[in-house]
């Protein structure tokens, strides 16, 4: 970075840029192999809900708080040359941070009133495990979540888990193929984004070498 | 009679000295590119040391071209940085009129 500004210096910040950016959707958009290691559990928890019923669907219930420890430990992998925030799009105006914060943070709580809802009608030995572990969420996700693609995420998590996903636990056989199919999926998606993660580190060491 | 594309030599001299250093126009170039960056990032990719990072960054900041955040993560002192809306427009505008200078050059 000393020659004087040309249009190869041009083309070089241009990369820099780029680079930055792909980087930078580790940190909110891109979650690596996060997405994979969630695949994985859910595919074991409910292989083992299928044959320990009641206490393995307690494994699936724990699945946004896997997805949070996933995410917290993809970020620390992914950023360890230094943690660059992408830009957040929001579809919406949000006139200070700290009141983005306060909105995300209300949609995680609204998403666990529905959790908890949800449970109860799983029935009543599962309600207090499911309103420990979704006030327990929360709490994790303030030291993880970093905007509002984190909160839709992580809320998507837990209206899929206590929703859906339970109840075609409670419906085999076909519900297992689904869910093998969806856990294939993210499976699939965690590989894909982290071999795209290696050709950035590659990219990364290029420029480097350049400067 | 003047060539009205010749490049326009006042509009080079008066770019921005400070943006049109090559460390300082990667710094900003990357700290345009996302919200924010930490100082680490900086030094990996433009491959800088750090007391030569330290010594650009302090005369963008000056200039108010950057913000500095310093926090402890884990007992570790982390320090970031963020583009002001100053920042961003002293680099669009050394961008344009560097880009320009270099087309009418070309023509």
């Amino acid at each position: 970075m000393s020659e004087p500004v040309n249009p190869s210096t041009t083309a070089r910040l241009d990369e820099l840029a780029a680079v930055t950016r792909e980087y930078a959707k580790y940190s909110r958009t891109s979650f690596g192999l996060a997405p994979a290691w969630l695949g994985g559990w859910l595919l074991v928890a409910s292989a083992l809900s299928a044959v320990w019923r009641g206490s393995g669907a307690n494994l699936v219930r724990l699945t946004p708080v896997v997805w949070l420890w996933a995410l917290a430990k993809a970020r620390a992998h992914y950023q360890r040359h230094g943690e660059v925030i992408e830009e957040e799009e929001v579809p919406f105006p949000l006139p200070t941070s700290e009141s983005g914060r306060r909105l995300f943070l209300g949609m995680i709580y609204f998403s666990c009133v529905f959790g908890i809802m949800e449970a109860s009608r799983s029935g009543p030995g599962t309600l207090l495990f499911s309103a420990a572990i979704f006030v327990a969420v929360p709490a994790i996700a303030t030291r993880v979540l970093k905007g509002i693609t984190d909160a839709v995420v992580t809320a998507g998590w837990m209206w899929t888990v206590n929703g859906s996903l339970l109840r075609w636990l409670d419906a085999p056989p076909l519900p297992h193929a689904v869910l093998a199919t969806f856990a294939a999926g993210l499976i699939a998606a965690g590989v894909w984004q982290h071999s795209k993660y290696l050709r950035l580190e590659r990219r990364l060491a290029a420029l480097r070498d350049r400067a | 009679m003047t060539d009205p594309k010749a490049p326009s030599v006042s509009a080079l001299l008066e770019l921005d000295r400070l943006v049109h250093e090559p460390a300082r126009l990667a710094i900003l170039t990357v700290l345009a590119s996302a919200e924010e960056v930490q100082f680490k990032f900086l030094e990996e990719a433009l491959g800088l040391t750090r007391g030569n990072l330290s010594s650009h960054v302090s005369k963008l900041e000056e200039a108010g071209y950057l913000v500095v955040t310093k926090a402890f993560e884990d007992r570790v002192p982390v320090t970031s940085y963020r583009i002001t809306a100053r920042g961003r427009k002293a680099l669009e505008s050394y961008r344009a009129a560097m880009l320009q200078g270099l087309s009418r050059g070309k023509a």
